[in-house]
């Protein structure tokens, strides 16, 4: 019988056939101890087929996007009361064996309930970015220290590692768009703690990311915006 | 210099006449068929309300044009007309947020009820 921590690993997945499978043998082989949890996004290839014969399933009955899948898998987290949950993308960019790294640093006695697995902690990461979404980055990281004075170097980063303070925050309020940068000033302005880990992350192996376009503008502006309110009702009893 | 009221035309009353009545009817029977709701009927009646009051009564929107420091009365009534389309888009945009949270989570719920039902075996035969 294990008495470690229940940790669960929430894999948010849409149309991801070519790779949800190569992701579960990985997280398996990694972190055996681990449980998962894939959320398939209504997805229209046969992911929730190849899913669902490995490891528990839920099916969204609709596309909700990002945000409502992770959240999804939060909420299952919470109903079964797991101390740890982290996001692992469903498209082979998470690494299971920097997992570990995560886990140890919120297993510490003074650890924060948010630890953010970032590709820009140390210099010299083999994680290649655009420069607009460096640049993006970088504004959403100045507005988050000058609003909540804490030093944040990927707000955008997916693999997060939540407690179970995170966890029930979130189970109840996670935005839909955009979450991981607008979840975090959520969770500031509720009091909770993030701290940052290095991790090494992958490209993308199958499909294209979501923001595209002129979406990159509308999420600078959104996220912005939604920080600095954050920072400005912090006070605010809710 | 002081502007004399204007005074509309009976071409003007009569075409507001028409639409108004027109328009009452149809949000009335829209109302009676409970396809919108009494407070619905009372901001959208308003569209042709407003204007039929500041046609039909000259001398009361000129009053309120001078209450209010402006020139011209289509002012006042452009600007109660747009007053009324802010509240009623204030109470769409919040009605359609709530309704969108409300159909994530049941969605959300019934994916996990359904992943419970899923581990539950099933009676044997």
């Amino acid at each position: 019988m294990t008495t470690g921590p229940r940790i669960l690993a929430v894999i948010p997945c849409y149309n991801e056939s070519a790779s949800i499978g190569k992701v579960l043998d990985d997280l398996n082989a990694h972190l055996p101890d681990v449980d998962t949890v894939v959320v398939d996004d209504g997805s229209t290839d046969n992911s929730y087929q190849i899913a669902s014969a490995r490891t528990t399933t839920l099916r969204l009955s609709n596309n909700l996007g990002i945000g409502g899948a992770v959240q999804t898998g939060i909420l299952y987290a919470d109903r079964h009361g797991y101390d740890y949950c982290f996001q692992f993308d469903g498209d082979g960019q998470h690494r299971a064996s920097e997992v570990a790294r995560l886990v140890a640093v919120a297993e510490k006695a003074d650890a924060s309930d948010i630890v953010i697995g970032s590709r820009y902690l140390t210099k010299g990461g083999d994680f290649r970015s655009t420069f607009a979404r460096r640049l993006g980055s970088r504004i959403i990281c100045w507005t988050l220290r000058s609003c909540f004075g804490v030093r944040i170097t990927d707000p955008t980063s997916g693999m997060r590692l939540l407690n179970k303070r995170a966890i029930a925050l979130f189970a109840k309020d996670y935005p839909p768009d955009f979450p991981e940068p607008i979840s975090l000033a959520n969770a500031l302005k509720h009091g909770l703690t993030a701290t940052e880990t290095t991790v090494q992350m992958s490209a993308r192996e199958h499909g294209v990311s979501s923001i595209v376009g002129f979406k990159p503008v509308s999420y600078m502006v959104r996220v912005t915006a939604y920080i600095v309110l954050s920072g400005l009702t912090k006070f605010r009893k809710t | 210099m002081e502007d004399a009221a204007y005074s509309p035309s009976i071409q003007t009353l009569i075409a507001t006449g028409v639409f108004t009545f027109g328009y009452l009817s149809f949000l009335f029977v829209k109302t009676a068929s409970k396809k919108i709701d009494l407070y619905d009927f009372v901001m959208l009646s308003n569209l042709a309300l407003t204007p039929c009051v500041f046609l039909f009564f000259p001398d009361f929107s000129h009053f309120i044009a001078k209450l209010f420091g402006v020139r011209f009365p289509f002012v006042i009534l452009f600007g109660l007309l747009f007053f009324v389309v802010f509240i009623l888009l204030n109470r769409i945009l919040r009605s359609i947020h709530r309704l969108e949270a409300q159909n994530r989570r049941l969605t959300q719920e019934l994916s996990v009820a359904e992943a419970k039902l899923n581990q539950v075996p099933g009676p044997k035969r």
